[in-house]
């Protein structure tokens, strides 16, 4: 889904470069079923732009394993400080990352990042649905009432995630990729402590 | 329900090729479309919620197959031609009913109204299967032109040859032949279904019996504007001699104003012209003079007819023609010496009157076209006509018998429907007495008080009376002009047949016929009906109907997805 990752990496360049005009370090780290390739412990005005070709240069991985990664990161960054997890949270292991991060001491702000076509399926009728991910097939009709439970289903997935951020006194932000960006990031901002 | 296009067989085998390839373009739409998600987990939920497709789930997915092929299945049909026949057995017995009135002669549009009905009755005898047993029936005059049997070349022959007629039509009568017909086949093939079915422009009323007839009714034709001549006569001008009175009315019966010529004719020779206006539903009478022409044929037509915004759709009723009025002598044999019955006759001059004794009228009787008779009647009256004034003396051998005397009897009801009271009016007419009667057959009362004959006719095939019960000294009848008409149309009718008088030819479309809306069918049509009627229909239409809704169907959902 290309689009939600072009959106999260707006997002990420837009608080990346305000934590480096502050003089924040800043580490990019992306990830798949893996840790990929992490930047450089970026600090200083002049590392900005290095800091956005970095983000440009992430592209789509694999399946998402969460706990995985977090495994690896607590294993590599020892230093607290805040995490913003930028992630759809489409991976059932998601609540192990959060609590791992949460007993490590870090900070974290789950950045919910969704198109908008996950909210509201354009498709209808018999369809083989296929996981971009995993590539996993299911044939099913999507009829308007299949429809409605996939909405039950995709709040309940969230509602779970804004919950247990709540409980481990994380933040959490939902952005869906059409929303208007300037308004967006003002407001994650706010929300994440970077702006008052 | 019998299938009138392709055999069964073939239709099958046409119904086959588009079955096949809808079933071939369903099995191959069974590939679904792939669609990209993120997450697959929470579609695997939702199915485990929703189900997978079990029981009607399944079958709505088939329900896109299910619709196009009821939508081939209905098209097939519709190409047989199917029609439902209620009481659809071997062996029906249906008698046709065609009305040829002179309203048949309409015009819808280009063609005549009977022509609509003819070519009706031609596409209904073409759907009837082979056993069933037709008659055609016409009603103008009412007449069986073929009897039941089967539907042969000659039925049809004989369907092609009738014309619509000049005169008005007796639906009525029709039906009660038509009515025998079937009666006489029930009583041989006992249980047998049979009906009438009548084709007419519904300007008549269907008769109230009708209702226990299994039958259908064909209408053709709708309200439409017309002007139309309704009565025309002539009569000899008694205050002038040598001329005729010549009686012309005209009726608009459409809902239009409408203006035209007036024109008459005696023997092709104009001698009148007259504009006539006329506003919706009304009636316009006119009279003119005319030189008396012996024998002479006496035309009416209305020329240069304009109805605002719309034709005149029948023209037979715009000529009408009418005999002129002999002016030979009529003999009359007077046995009455009352002055005002003697003054009445004198004053026309085509009387020739000669004195009569009452007693000896059988030998003395001489080829009168009427004899006059006051008081006694002799025993026996011999063959001829006959006025008679108040019978006191006894009745002769006439079907009537004297009783007494009624006093002071004023007219409650009079027939002036019956010749011998045409343009006479009793409304004011005060007797003082008269004869109290008690009539027997070959009788008519004309003139009552109450259930008390005071003017009655007599007809029993060898003799015509016409008899007034009271003597005209002991009433004020002489004093009104209705007195010497009664005179003169009474000698008219009972000597309708006497070699003194001539029968008047007169074609004149009736009134009934010229008002060509089918509005009294309609009204009696709408009434409900339990009785069993023929239904005899094509279905085609309403399989295409079908088909169409299906075919709505099927896009719809379509486009909402609940098939695919």
């Amino acid at each position: 889904v290309p689009s939600k990752l072009l959106f999260a990496k707006q997002i990420l360049a837009a608080l990346g470069y305000i934590a480096l005009s502050t003089l924040d370090q800043v580490t990019v780290i992306p990830f798949d079923r893996q840790v990929r390739d992490v930047s450089d412990i970026l600090a200083g005005q002049g590392r900005r732009l290095e800091l956005l070709r970095f983000l440009s240069d992430v592209e789509l991985g694999s399946k998402t394993d969460l706990s995985r990664v977090m495994r690896q990161f607590l294993g590599r960054f020892r230093r607290r400080g805040l995490v913003i997890l930028a992630s759809d949270f489409f991976d059932p292991e998601y609540a192990v990352a959060l609590r791992m991060l949460h007993h490590a001491g870090f900070d974290c702000l789950a950045l919910q990042v969704n198109d908008a076509e996950e909210v509201d399926p354009p498709f209808k009728g018999e369809l083989d649905l296929v996981d971009c991910e995993s590539g996993e097939h299911l044939s099913t009709r999507v009829l308007p009432d299949a429809k409605k439970i996939y909405v039950e289903e995709w709040q309940n997935h969230y509602a779970q995630l804004a919950r247990l951020s709540r409980a481990f006194q994380q933040g959490h932000f939902a952005v869906t990729s059409n929303a208007p960006l300037e308004a967006l990031i003002l407001n994650v901002f706010r929300r994440s402590g970077f702006l008052r | 329900m019998r299938l009138f296009g392709l055999p069964p067989l073939r239709l099958l085998v046409v119904a086959m090729v588009p079955t096949l390839w809808a079933i071939a373009l369903y099995m191959l739409k069974l590939a679904n479309k792939r669609e990209s998600v993120a997450y697959l987990l929470l579609w695997q939920r939702v199915v485990k919620r929703v189900g997978s497709g079990r029981g009607l789930r399944r079958f709505e997915t088939s329900m896109s197959l299910f619709l196009q092929l009821a939508f081939i299945a209905l098209l097939t049909l519709a190409v047989g031609r199917p029609r439902f026949a209620g009481q659809q057995q071997a062996g029906r017995a249906i008698v046709f009913v065609l009305d040829n009135s002179a309203s048949m002669h309409a015009f819808e549009g280009r063609k005549e109204r009977f022509e609509i009905a003819r070519a009706r009755l031609s596409s209904l005898l073409a759907n009837l299967a082979d056993s069933d047993e037709v008659a055609l029936v016409v009603t103008a005059p009412p007449s069986v032109l073929v009897p039941l049997g089967p539907r042969t070349a000659s039925f049809v022959a004989a369907v092609d040859r009738v014309r619509a007629a000049e005169e008005p039509g007796q639906l009525g009568e029709a039906v009660k032949e038509a009515r025998a017909l079937l009666s006489a086949r029930q009583s041989l093939h006992p249980g047998s279904a049979n009906g009438v079915h009548i084709i007419t422009d519904g300007s008549e009323a269907l008769p109230q019996f009708l209702d226990s007839l299994p039958m259908a009714v064909d209408t053709v034709g709708r309200a439409r504007e017309n002007l139309g001549i309704t009565a025309l006569g002539a009569r000899l001008n008694p205050s002038l001699a040598n001329t005729v009175r010549v009686f012309v009315e005209v009726g608009n019966f459409g809902t239009r104003r409408g203006r035209a010529d007036l024109r008459l004719s005696v023997d092709g020779h104009l001698f009148a012209v007259t504009p006539v206006e006329l506003g919706p539903g009304s009636r316009l009478q006119r009279s003119f003079s005319t030189a008396l022409s012996e024998r002479g044929e006496l035309s009416a037509r209305l020329d240069r007819i304009t109805i605002d915004g719309a034709a005149d759709a029948l023209a037979v009723d715009d000529v009408a023609n009418a005999s002129m009025p002999r002016n030979g002598e009529v003999k009359i044999g007077l046995a009455a010496t009352n002055p005002f019955i003697v003054s009445a006759l004198v004053a026309q001059s085509r009387y020739r009157i000669e004195p009569l004794d009452a007693a000896h009228i059988a030998t003395q009787n001489r080829d009168y076209a009427a004899v006059l008779i006051e008081g006694a009647l002799p025993a026996q009256l011999p063959p001829g006509g006959y006025v008679i004034f108040a019978p006191t003396g006894g009745a002769g051998d006439l079907p009537m018998r004297v009783t007494s005397t009624l006093a002071q009897p004023t007219f409650t009801d009079w027939r002036d429907d019956h010749p011998a009271l045409r343009s006479v009016s009793l409304a004011d007419v005060v007797v003082a007495r008269s004869a109290k009667v008690v009539l027997g057959s070959d009788t008519t009362a004309l003139a009552s008080f109450f259930d008390e004959p005071l003017i009655w006719a007599v007809d029993d095939g060898r003799r015509r009376a016409v008899v007034v019960g009271f003597d005209p000294s002991d009433s004020n009848f002489p004093l009104h002009a209705g007195f010497a008409v009664l005179i003169y149309n009474a000698i008219a009718w009972v000597s309708a047949d006497s070699p003194a008088s001539a029968p008047e030819r007169t074609r004149v479309i009736d009134a009934r016929e010229s008002d060509i809306a089918p509005t009294k069918l309609s009204a009696q049509r709408g009434s409900p009906s339990s009785s069993p009627r023929f239904i005899d229909r094509e279905l085609w239409p309403l399989c295409l109907w079908l088909a169409l809704a299906l075919l709505l169907i099927e896009w719809w959902t379509y486009h909402t997805r609940v098939t695919s």
